[in-house]
């Protein structure tokens, strides 16, 4: 588990049982700095908590202090890991190494040093899609991460700013996938926060954690999570239920054409016990209902634990997966459904082309 | 041909108008709030659930995009029908086997003002009925029955007029318009 303070404040944190705690770590979210959303500002060591009037020259100054501060919180709440943070940047400044070296790595490990914590440490690093896909970029990016000796692991945010739900850019699902096995090769251990469905292909280079957050914006990283926004502008995603055998969540208002069209239905859908409630047939749903998210949770769990641990078994189980899968949509549209390209199984040809590149990689 | 998606809807929400006199239908555009947002409704004056409710996806060419949007609208209304621009319709027609396979209506219109359906859906119970309760429900709230027994033309915000007879029964009775 990836505890997320902006959405727990520290003393929630420290209440969850120390067994959990010891199995998770905690994710700082310096992504913007500045920020004082949810409960962020609970937190004396945020940098716009401990600097109110936030400006990066200051920061570059305190940075020692907090960086000691959110080691020792950390340290308290006996974490698996320590883990450095990062900031987000919207563009990537020419001196993204230098800034994020001198500002983080450097005062954490520091920090980590002097107060003698001995637990393992993870870095935070928000990939672009530019440093996916271009090789310069890409190699650029690995030399710098897999060059500090202290630091054991790296909490990999994959950003992509594509349209959609899912990613279909098989090329670069490809690279994503490379990016891990060589962090992994390097001895490194590799974690990767935001992930959609996609995270069950990214497990084919043997990452150690993949998380999946059940709402819309846990499933891809967004900065805007981060920044505070009128309530009244805020869009609320339409409602989905998710298919572990088609690997996608479908709108709900679909469900109602598919059971009338589709007479296999029951298939697609596993069971849980939240299962009758996601079909009740009148209902407007409302996000706050949470049956749909619990749903999820409990059908992809299952899921993952389905995955064969040998990485090529896992491969071939998971391809074997996919092929039942795309024919199940088939199925769906000869039925006389349609659905639409955030619902229907677009994305699965990607991620077989994708396992096809990555092993020609 | 039409020169933009605009037009084609302005032209063909006149033709309607032209047509359709009296107030037994009511014509809607770009309503949100169900699924997809469809570029025209037809609407037999609120009935209760009963009200047979036509939707229209318009579109100058791209038929499977339409076809997509316009597969949504069937959780709330009866009937659901692309429109294209005739003059670009052909890659359409000649899948036409796509619509009847989708039960999804294919009309044509063109900026001579001719109306064409080339494939008329069956007409089959909406897959949400809760939307097609609260479709009705905002024309309820949106537009005064009493307006519409009177006999009295009703414009209110982000809907059009009432017209004499229902485009739903139309489309039903004819395998196609034009004039």
């Amino acid at each position: 588990m990836i505890f997320s303070p902006v959405n727990d404040g520290p003393d929630r944190i420290m209440d969850v049982e120390s067994s959990i705690r010891a199995n998770s770590f905690f994710d700082p979210q310096f992504y913007i700095p500045a920020s004082s959303r949810g409960k962020l500002p609970d937190y004396p060591f945020f940098p716009s908590t401990a600097l109110p009037d936030y400006n990066t020259s200051d920061f570059e100054t305190a940075c020692w202090d907090i960086a000691r501060a959110c080691v020792e919180w950390q340290a308290k709440g006996n974490f698996s890991h320590i883990v450095i943070p990062t900031r987000y940047y919207d563009d990537l400044p020419s001196d993204y190494v230098g800034q994020i070296s001198s500002c983080y790595i450097e005062p954490f490990l520091s920090a980590i040093e002097e107060t003698g914590i001995s637990k393992s440490i993870l870095l935070t690093v928000i990939v672009k899609s530019v440093q996916v896909s271009d090789e310069e970029n890409r190699n650029y990016l690995l030399n710098w991460l897999t060059s500090y000796e202290n630091i054991n692991g790296i909490y990999i945010i994959f950003e992509n700013t594509m349209t959609g739900k899912q990613i279909k850019d098989p090329m670069y699902l490809a690279h994503c996938l490379y990016f891990i096995k060589v962090l992994k090769d390097n001895g490194l251990s590799v974690h990767i926060g935001y992930n959609n469905t996609e995270g069950l292909l990214y497990s084919l280079a043997g990452p150690d954690s993949i998380s999946m957050g059940s709402y819309e914006n846990l499933r891809k990283f967004n900065p805007s999570r981060f920044i505070e926004q009128d309530p009244q502008t805020k869009k609320q995603p339409n409602p989905r239920l998710y298919s572990g055998l088609l690997f996608q969540w479908i709108e709900l208002n679909y469900i109602k054409a598919i059971q009338q069209l589709y007479p296999s239905w029951k298939i697609l859908f596993e069971n849980s016990r939240y299962t009758p409630l996601n079909f009740r047939p009148k209902e407007d749903w409302n996000l706050r209902q949470p049956e749909l998210y619990k749903h999820f949770f409990i059908v992809f769990s299952k899921q993952a634990q389905e995955l064969p641990e040998n990485l090529i078994e896992r491969g071939n189980y998971l391809r074997e997966s996919i092929q039942r899968a795309r024919q199940a949509f088939i199925e769906v549209d000869r039925s006389g459904v349609v659905l639409d390209d955030n619902s229907d199984g677009s994305h699965l040809s990607a991620w077989l082309t994708a396992m096809n590149i990555y092993a020609s990689l | 041909m039409f020169a933009t998606e605009k037009e084609m809807q302005k032209s063909f929400e006149e033709h309607l108008r032209s047509i359709f006199h009296d107030n037994e239908a009511i014509i809607a555009s770009q309503v949100e709030g169900l699924f997809g947002v469809p570029d025209v409704v037809l609407l037999e004056p609120p009935s209760g659930r009963t009200a047979h409710i036509i939707a229209m996806e318009l579109k100058l060419s791209s038929w499977k995009k339409a076809l997509t949007q316009a597969f949504r609208y069937k959780s709330f209304a009866w009937e659901a029908y692309v429109v294209l621009d005739a003059s670009r319709s052909n890659s359409a027609i000649n899948n036409i086997a796509e619509f009847r396979e989708k039960n999804i209506g294919l009309a044509t219109y063109s900026v001579e003002r001719s109306f064409v359906v080339h494939c008329r859906p069956r007409i089959e119970r909406p897959y949400c009925i809760h939307l097609t309760e609260k479709l009705v429900a905002l024309f309820d709230q949106e537009v005064a029955v009493s307006n519409i027994k009177r006999k009295r033309p009703s414009r209110i915000d982000g809907f059009g007029k009432v017209f004499t007879e229902s485009i739903a029964k139309q489309i039903s009775k004819y395998p196609s318009i034009s004039n």
